[in-house]
């Protein structure tokens, strides 16, 4: 267990070192910088002291802190999906805004030329 | 006084040629009558057989869907700046002869959109079609407050002041519901009238597929609760 411990530790102080050098490069905002240490730092917390998240679960009304966990993630899951889903929506209005500008530069009343495959 | 007739076609070879020789042929008494076909992105002859008949195209590159080539549509009017724009499916449902009542109450200044509803005079309409217009309806008042007996309808007319404020957004079928949106924000006056749709098997097949409902009641609560630019 605690190969694992150590390994994933290691992990994160990789991780954070990589999130630090993009905040010094001016690639993440401040703000960016503060979520991804208190989510790197969480899950080292959760990593070396695992009852936290016992207690932490209790505050919600749910048994164990693994359950916490699990139900998190499904949230987080289904916010991204929404999240990632509005993105594509917004992409797919700016190519019809390409398509419509490219449509209006000619009224013909020829077929367009299609590229032959 | 001018007519702008925008005619959104995919893929439409089989009907488009007849649509348009049904159109050519009505006469709108007093008014200029010009046509446009947004091509949208058609693989098959459908610009052929627009070309043939010598009335002007938009060729949208890619497919983008009905809301798509009704944006480009109505831009193309914000150009052109006819005083009434009416939209026309290219899949043959619509009679052409039905244009006439649908710029009446327009003339009279008693509206500022006319939605063709083929739900106001009792229709030999698919069962299994009527139950997804009315749900579409229920939807449409549930998001918008405003009751439309056929808020799915493709045969429409609009004052030129109305197309100005529209703003279309939304890229496929989900845009009929999201005119209504538009005619309830910009406070337009909204009429519908009968019209009688001719059901195909061809237009059947090409008009919105039952199991699209699902994905269009999707895109519409991305819409209403999503402020997508």
């Amino acid at each position: 267990m605690i190969i694992t411990k150590i390994l994933i530790t290691g992990f994160v102080i990789f991780a954070l070192s990589r999130v630090i050098l993009r905040f010094k490069e001016g690639k993440i905002s401040f703000v960016g910088l503060l979520g991804w240490l208190l989510l790197w730092g969480t899950i080292e917390v959760i990593v070396w002291a695992p009852k936290i998240t016992t207690d932490f679960a209790k505050i919600f009304g749910i048994g164990r802190g693994v359950d916490l966990i699990i139900y998190g993630s499904i949230v987080s899951i289904f916010y991204l999906i929404f999240r990632i889903y509005v993105k594509f929506e917004d992409m797919e209005r700016q190519i019809t805004e390409v398509v419509k500008a490219i449509a209006l530069k000619k009224v013909s009343n020829k077929p367009v030329q299609k590229s032959s495959k | 006084m001018k007519v702008l007739i925008i005619i959104p076609a995919y893929n439409e070879q089989k009907s488009i040629g007849d649509v348009l020789d049904r159109l050519i042929k009505v006469r709108l008494e007093g008014a200029e009558r010009e046509i446009i076909v947004v091509n949208d992105g058609s693989t098959d002859r459908t610009a052929k057989e627009v070309s043939k008949r010598n009335v002007p195209i938009l060729n949208h590159v890619i497919n983008r869907g009905l809301g798509g080539a009704l944006q480009t549509g109505f831009e193309y009017a914000r150009r052109v700046k006819p005083d009434y724009i009416v939209t026309i499916d290219s899949d043959g449902q619509h009679n052409p002869q039905d244009i006439e009542k649908l710029i009446k109450p327009l003339l009279g200044g008693h509206a500022d959109v006319v939605i063709g509803s083929r739900m106001l005079q009792n229709q030999k309409m698919p069962l299994d079609r009527k139950i997804i217009n009315h749900l579409a309806n229920i939807v449409t008042f549930l998001l918008w407050s405003i009751w439309i007996t056929d808020s799915q309808s493709g045969l429409r007319a609009f004052t030129m002041k109305a197309v100005e404020k529209i703003n279309i957004k939304t890229n496929r079928m989900e845009v009929s519901s999201e005119l209504i949106k538009e005619i309830g924000k910009n406070h337009l006056r909204v009429a519908e009238v009968p019209i009688s749709p001719i059901y195909t098997t061809y237009s059947r097949s090409k008009g919105q597929k039952n199991a699209n409902a699902l994905n269009i009641l999707v895109k519409l609560l991305i819409h209403k609760f999503a402020d997508i630019k």
